[in-house]
């Protein structure tokens, strides 16, 4: 009796899902091509994430060959057991998309070698970082890691990694990159651990069409007038909401102009002798975000949360604070053509990924090779350019691209009126980036200050509780940091 | 005949064989078990934490790791005693409502005048709760509780909350639906387990207090309740020691995926997210010193529970 | 006296009507409840099951109790999605299955092995051993992460199957489940007749003791498979492999950001972690019920 209830529910509730299944089999087709794009997903943490365009090359143009495509079966792509395999560590398809799309084709006896191990997002790298370092005889034991800037100092610091020295690769190979991208790399002992194949200056991208709607023009210049000081953007927040009747937002959240804050910091968190630093840039982005969300000036979504990316789609939110990876890995496909990029109250720049070799790495030349080709070779960095239109870390290989115009699924992405390129737009971005302000604990000590940034955002806390609450949860989590 | 001379010994004679019997037993006990008990002490008075990626261990320390357990670098309590503090707070808002919740349906599915027609359907489906991925439970009600999930979306239709973060934007909202997936996973646990309590309940009592008047309430209070007491007892107990080491359910929840802490501002932070968040950022001294209070508080409750078990053999014992 | 007698016959007559529509009107209200409290037990399935074959965007503009026609298309979202978190959905059901089989195998014989062992025979230092194993009974794994962890970086075992596996072998409930059942259910007369047959003592155990034990075995079985099956917090600590996720790791995945964005795919995930878990107790739920009762297995 009680079973046949339990399986009569449980079968009937089945049963009409599969019917309904069959049913409505045309409004499928109708729909898809929207997640397609909201699918697009970043791949990135929440407080980060360099991401190349290993997924929007992937990424079908339509939705029939999204059905169609094969799945692999695991994502532990390669030979693991093959003596002379390489691998390679990262949280997602990003440098297996320049594996597929550049290595292939330059050097197919190094890439039938790669085995990519894709540990499926940002959240847990760290951990399975930490837990295969301790295991060195594990057949996946990285040969290369991929690190992101909130925590690569934690490594490159640590012990896990060789020098690039050491790896026969020198200054004269890497002269042609970014010097914050070295800074960023170099630990306290002034050891290079890490290069990075891309460059990653922020930049406000302005929805073109909502500009000339209610800041009355679309011309980058004159809305740079608009975004020229965080007086000027309080306004700008202040005026769309008004002329829209709230239909448009100026941002999706206050958590978007955290990474803008950040870089107009002078300090990373903590110095050199571990003291804790809260730079006066973070106290201001406290106080504004506190404004902004008074007002309900913003949606209050929580960045790569599902309100974000719903608000990045329709006509929700006219500015989105980005860089050079979310050009073309977060905005949506939906209103490409019709951005364009704006410098914003102040440069900063967001994210960025490095490569380095690990110490038990098996073959340091093939691992020398490979990291070679990504981020020092100007003809392959520039394959990478016109695979997925990033920006790479390599002047030579920016000049040669320079004048192309960044696609994503075939589509332009800045709207006409940007006036020029991409790379363009970036150039003279890059080298305003400071890349000393970043600390191994980055990672954690932003999580922690989000947190209560939040709580004083949301009226739960005073400023002064919310600091110490975080000093108070800095110590706690890292015991050497003096929080003072 | 050697057959009846082993026949005489008595089962002592094959005594070494009972050895042979409980050794693998043992012998994994104590090294997967016990010795990781032990090593875990021994960690406790051990300075070691990870600072760039590599270990240090600064040696043996008698206080550092306990007192940082206790107090924190400002003098406040310390975010472990506030761990425990979540823990205590989830893990009461589940019981009370589940205990009350328990006995009445014992009661209820017990009672010989007022019979219900499928009360065996009525368990399998109560207790199927208990019986799913807690992982996939967790995500689950946070899909439907979420900004997006169509729950909130519901109680904000009906104007009931104005804000779609409302239930991971507060304290107590958040704690409280976790309260109710720990309930809701296991009220049909311990209903049966109190109905098999009731069921064990000599039934010439209840006939004599039928013959005596007594009212169903009467009944309930004078006989259920002191004669249910040691499987209470136990579904208490028991209870408290699996509350304490409450993962699963919170660690899926509302958390910070870039911690493991519990959201908002470490308010669902239960103990164990707050151990497996030490080892993580490589604080294996206070994470073991941490364990090791849990262990504690953990012993006492067994101890009682102990106490209480040898208790209900001894009057087993009398009955018999 | 005659009196009294007439007047409470009456009561009671007259009482007997308003008794049966008193308990007519408590039967109602207890079914009433009962129905809402198993309503309230299968909605959040039914929610979920409803919203795997919905389309995203639909998911979040509200709640609905008629399916849609986008299970297909979530399927293929999720697989799709999966790809990328380093085991399959597939992988992660072997994997789990892989590390639970022979945990619930090893458990079962040995845990009975060891019940056997204290009932059988007489030894010196029995009775402290049995007092130690209702000590440890509730000790918790949680509490020894720490050490474990780190013994078993030691030992070569991290990141290694086994080391979930092989503890199974001492689990100090099922023993006290199993002791227990014997002393009900087991008499020694059988032992004393087969040795006098001449059988050795493993030889019992295996041919005798064992089959005797299969209904308590049963049960035990499907408590040690769920427990296993379900446990997340031990194998998240103790495996790093992106290849070696286990199911509740799986679903630890899908918490994470890569789906927050894709509900039609995250209720899908769930609906396929927990089908096996549903079909099994669809099948097992008498034993399932009853032997809560019998062990008050909690953990």
């Amino acid at each position: 009796m009680k079973k046949r209830v339990v399986c009569a529910l449980l079968a009937s509730a089945l049963i009409v899902a599969a019917a309904g299944c069959s049913n409505n089999e045309k409004k499928d087709d109708n729909k898809s091509t929207t997640t397609t794009t909201a699918a697009a997903d970043k791949g990135g943490d929440s407080t980060t994430a360099a991401q190349g365009g290993g997924d929007t090359t992937d990424a079908p143009a339509d939705t029939t060959a999204a059905e169609e495509k094969k799945v692999p079966e695991n994502e532990v792509s390669g030979n693991a057991d093959a003596a002379d395999a390489v691998v390679v560590w990262m949280w997602n398809t990003d440098v297996k998309g320049i594996i597929d799309g550049v290595l292939k084709d330059v050097d197919p006896e190094l890439y039938n070698r790669i085995v990519y191990v894709n540990t499926g997002g940002t959240d847990f790298y760290q951990d399975k970082l930490d837990n295969i370092f301790n295991d060195p005889s594990n057949k996946l034991y990285p040969d290369i890691v991929a690190l992101e800037a909130d925590y690569i100092l934690k490594y490159t610091n640590g012990s896990n990694l060789l020098n690039i020295a050491d790896l026969g690769i020198t200054d004269a190979d890497y002269s042609k990159e970014y010097k914050y991208t070295i800074d960023t790399a170099t630990n306290y002992k002034g050891e290079l651990k890490a290069l990075s194949w891309q460059a990653c200056p922020g930049s406000w991208t302005i929805r073109a069409s909502l500009a000339e709607k209610y800041l009355g023009t679309s011309d980058p210049a004159k809305v740079q007038e608009f975004f020229k000081d965080w007086d000027a953007v309080y306004e700008t927040a202040k005026l769309v909401k008004e002329k829209s009747n709230g239909e448009t937002l100026l941002l999706t959240g206050y958590e978007d102009i955290k990474r803008v804050w950040m870089g107009a910091r002078q300090n990373g968190w903590h110095d050199a002798d571990d003291n804790l630093i809260i730079d006066q840039a973070m106290l201001d982005y406290m106080d504004y975000a506190k404004k902004l969300e008074d007002e309900k000036l913003t949606y209050s979504a929580t960045q790569w949360g599902d309100d974000w990316n719903a608000k990045k789609t329709g006509d929700y939110t006219l500015a989105l604070p980005g860089c050079t990876w979310y050009t073309y890995w977060c905005l949506v496909e939906e209103n490409f053509g019709d951005y364009i990029l704006v410098d914003g109250p102040q440069p900063y720049s967001w994210g960025g990924t490095w490569l380095a070799a690990t110490k038990g790495c098996a073959d340091k030349d093939a691992a020398a090779k490979f990291i070679k080709y990504l981020t020092c070779d100007a003809d392959f960095m520039a394959k990478i350019n016109a695979m997925n239109s990033d920006y790479v870390n390599n002047t030579d290989a920016i000049e040669t691209r320079k004048n192309e115009v960044a696609l994503n699924n075939g589509k332009a992405i800045l709207s006409d009126k940007q006036g020029s390129t991409l790379i363009q737009y970036y150039m003279d971005k890059v080298g305003g980036i400071n890349g000393k302000l970043i600390t191994a604990e980055d990672s954690a000590i932003t999580g922690l200050f989000d947190t209560q940034v939040k709580e004083y955002v949301a009226g739960n806390k005073s400023k002064d509780d919310a600091i110490a609450a975080f000093k108070k949860n800095v110590a706690d989590t890292y015991n050497y940091i003096n929080v003072g | 005949m050697a057959t009846q001379t082993v026949k005489k010994h008595k089962t002592i004679e094959y005594g070494r064989y009972g050895y042979l019997f409980i050794a693998p037993f043992f012998i994994v006990y104590l090294v997967f078990q016990l010795w990781p008990l032990i090593y875990t002490f021994i960690l406790s008075f051990q300075d070691i934490y990870v600072k760039y990626g590599d270990e240090i261990n600064d040696g043996f320390t008698l206080t550092k790791n306990y007192a940082s357990v206790f107090v924190a670098n400002d003098g406040t309590a310390s975010m472990a005693i506030r761990t425990f503090g979540n823990t205590a707070i989830i893990w009461i808002f589940n019981f009370i409502p589940q205990i009350l919740l328990s006995l009445l349906l014992a009661v209820w599915l017990t009672d010989t005048k007022v019979k219900l027609k499928g009360a065996g359907a009525f368990k399998v489906m109560v207790y199927l709760p208990n019986v799913i991925t807690a992982a996939s439970i967790s995500i689950l009600f946070f899909s439907m509780f979420g900004p997006n999930g169509p729950l909130t979306k519901l109680v904000m239709d009906l104007g009931w909350i104005d804000n779609n973060r409302f239930f991971i934007d507060n304290a107590a909202p958040t704690r409280g639906i976790i309260s109710f997936i720990q309930f809701w996973m296991w009220y049909g646990n311990t209903t049966l387990l109190l109905i098999s309590g009731v069921l064990g309940i000599n039934p010439s009592i209840f006939e004599a207090s039928d013959i005596d008047g007594c009212t169903g309430w009467q009944k309930f209070i004078h006989i259920t309740l002191p004669m249910l007491r040691p499987i209470m007892l136990y579904v208490l107990v028991t209870s408290l020691i699996g509350g304490l080491q409450m993962y699963d359910i919170p660690s899926l929840f509302n958390v910070n995926m870039n911690t493991g802490r519990g959201m908002p501002d470490d308010a669902s932070t239960t103990v164990t997210m707050y151990i497996r968040f030490l080892t993580k950022t490589g604080n294996f001294g206070r994470a073991a010193a941490v364990s090791v209070i849990l262990f504690l508080v953990t012993l006492i409750l067994s101890v009682l529970f102990f106490v209480f078990m040898g208790d209900r053999d001894k009057k087993a014992k009398k009955k018999g | 006296m005659s009196n009294d007698k007439i007047s409470v016959s009456t009561a009671t007559r007259m009482e007997d009507a308003s008794y049966s529509r008193k308990i007519l009107a408590a039967k109602i209200f207890r079914i009433t409840i009962c129905v809402i409290l198993c309503i309230i037990s299968l909605f959040p399935f039914y929610l979920m099951i409803i919203n795997a074959t919905r389309y995203t965007k639909d998911i979040e503009t509200g709640i609905s109790f008629i399916p849609s026609g986008f299970f297909i298309q979530n399927w293929n979202t999720l697989m799709e999605k999966s790809a990328g978190l380093g085991t399959s959905l597939w992988g992660a059901i072997l994997n789990s299955a892989i590390i639970t089989f022979p945990g619930t195998i090893l458990t079962l014989y040995f845990s009975t092995m060891t019940a056997y062992g204290f009932f059988a025979y007489n030894f010196k230092g029995r009775k402290f051993l049995w007092a130690f194993i209702m000590a440890v009974m509730m000790v918790p794994g949680q509490v020894t992460i720490v050490g474990f962890l780190r013994f078993m970086q030691t030992l070569g075992l991290y990141d290694n199957f086994l080391a979930l596996i092989i503890p199974a072998i001492a689990a100090p409930t099922v023993v006290f489940f199993m002791r227990q059942y014997m002393t009900g259910a087991f008499s020694l007369e059988i032992v004393e007749a087969a040795r006098i047959d001449g059988a050795n003592e493993f030889r019992i155990f295996n041919t005798i003791a064992l089959p005797l034990m299969k209904p308590a075995i049963a049960t035990q079985a499907i408590f040690a498979f769920i427990a296993s099956w379900n446990n997340l917090f031990t194998p998240n600590m103790l495996l790093a492999s992106p290849d070696k996720a286990t199911l509740p790791m799986f679903v630890q995945q899908m918490r994470t950001e890569q789906f927050t964005i894709d509900y039609g795919a995250i209720y899908i995930g769930l609906f396929i972690t927990i089908l096996p878990l549903i079909i099994v107790y669809l099948f097992l739920s008498k034993y399932i019920v009853a032997g809560v009762a019998l062990g008050g297995v909690k953990d």
